[in-house]
């Protein structure tokens, strides 16, 4: 496709709409992790989510990461590529700092994190290699965490089983709503109604996800 | 279903895909999380705004080098005398709304040709005027 056919293209997209759906979808991508600031809305380098989502609008508009939408007609889609990419990437050049196996990377346009922001990632599996006392202790940590983690959920939904339910599909890593559709036997607009309830009940939970602590 | 992903992990990335959600839903949660929503807008905006401006300066570079190009072009082959009045017009088209299409259209034709008859140059104004066309459907379907 010509730059001048993409150009309108991006030019006709509604960003009021992209801004607010790749922003809630930072949020959640951040709160996969636990930072060292306590809060998912405090990234390293002093960024929030709402940051990394304008970032990587910015990044499209000045082709940092071009738009191919023969490839992905879905701009959002490009989007929220770009803002999961640059999370791991925020959370992982952290990590090897604190690691000292990776050198800290040189000439980024991102202001780099320092040392020692993160605190864990309760997505990442137990090392199988050697570790030291050290990763032992923090492996523990993290699985305490995660755990806890799952009480408060499981609490903050107790009652309702549609939403036990919900969370029992993410003990099997079901987690795209056909999927989930499938699996429960509901149709997809109940799957978005139980989303809703769940935010909801999230938000009442407070920072608590993704602080860790 | 992805078995490697943890309980955390799955539940985030289902509660951070947007559908099914509505502007209002999603406009009160990242006020919770202390955002400015209008100020986000206004910036995004900006950044919009100064990345189509150039963008759009870049479109009008690559169109003018390319009209040169063929400019170069034109002159540097025999064209008859009688076509002489269609060079011109070629050239007031490409200088008009066509952009790099038709230029990028206007190399190709040309690139092979040695000598230019005026046959040649009036199928190449039908040819740019289809693909005017063309892209005047396209913006409108946009």
């Amino acid at each position: 496709m010509g730059k001048d056919k993409v150009l309108a293209l991006l030019e006709a997209a509604d960003w009021n709409d992209i801004i607010l759906k790749l922003t809630h979808y930072a949020i959640w991508q951040a709160r996969k992790y636990t930072w060292n600031s306590g809060s998912p809305n405090q990234l390293p380098g002093g960024k929030g989510p709402e940051d990394i989502a304008s970032d990587a609008i910015k990044k499209v508009w000045n082709g940092t990461r071009d738009w191919d939408p023969d490839k992905y007609p879905d701009l959002l889609v490009h989007l929220k590529w770009i803002v999961k990419s640059d999370i791991e990437h925020l959370f992982s050049s952290m990590e090897h700092q604190k690691t000292g196996r990776i050198p800290t990377p040189k000439g980024d346009e991102e202001t780099e994190p320092t040392y020692g922001e993160i605190v864990r990632d309760p997505s990442s599996p137990t090392p199988e290699t050697t570790s030291t006392p050290e990763e032992e202790l923090i492996a523990q940590e993290n699985s305490r965490i995660e755990e806890k983690l799952k009480d408060e959920l499981y609490s903050a939904v107790k009652g309702d089983e549609n939403l036990e339910l919900l969370l029992m599909c993410f003990e099997e890593g079901i987690d795209k709503a056909e999927a989930i559709a499938t699996q429960t036997g509901w149709d997809i607009k109940k799957v978005y109604n139980q989303k809703r309830k769940l935010l909801r009940r999230a938000t009442k939970l407070g920072k608590t996800l993704g602080k860790g602590k | 279903m992805n078995k490697n992903k943890g309980f955390i992990e799955s539940f985030c990335d289902f509660m951070a895909e947007p559908e099914g959600l509505t502007r209002e839903e999603l406009v009160a949660e990242l006020e919770d999380h202390g955002i400015d929503v209008t100020g986000l807008e206004k910036r995004v905006m900006e950044i919009v705004k100064e990345g189509s401006a150039k963008r759009r300066l870049d479109w009008r570079e690559r169109a003018r080098e390319k009209r040169l190009t063929i400019q170069r072009f034109l002159d540097s082959r025999q064209i008859v005398i009688g076509a002489a009045n269609l060079k011109n017009k070629i050239m007031q088209i490409l200088e008009g709304t066509h952009g790099p299409e038709a230029a990028s259209h206007a190399q190709a034709y040309f690139r092979k040709k040695e000598r230019v008859s005026e046959k040649d140059l009036e199928s190449l104004i039908e040819d740019l005027e289809a693909l005017n066309l063309l892209e005047e459907e396209d913006k409108e379907k946009d």
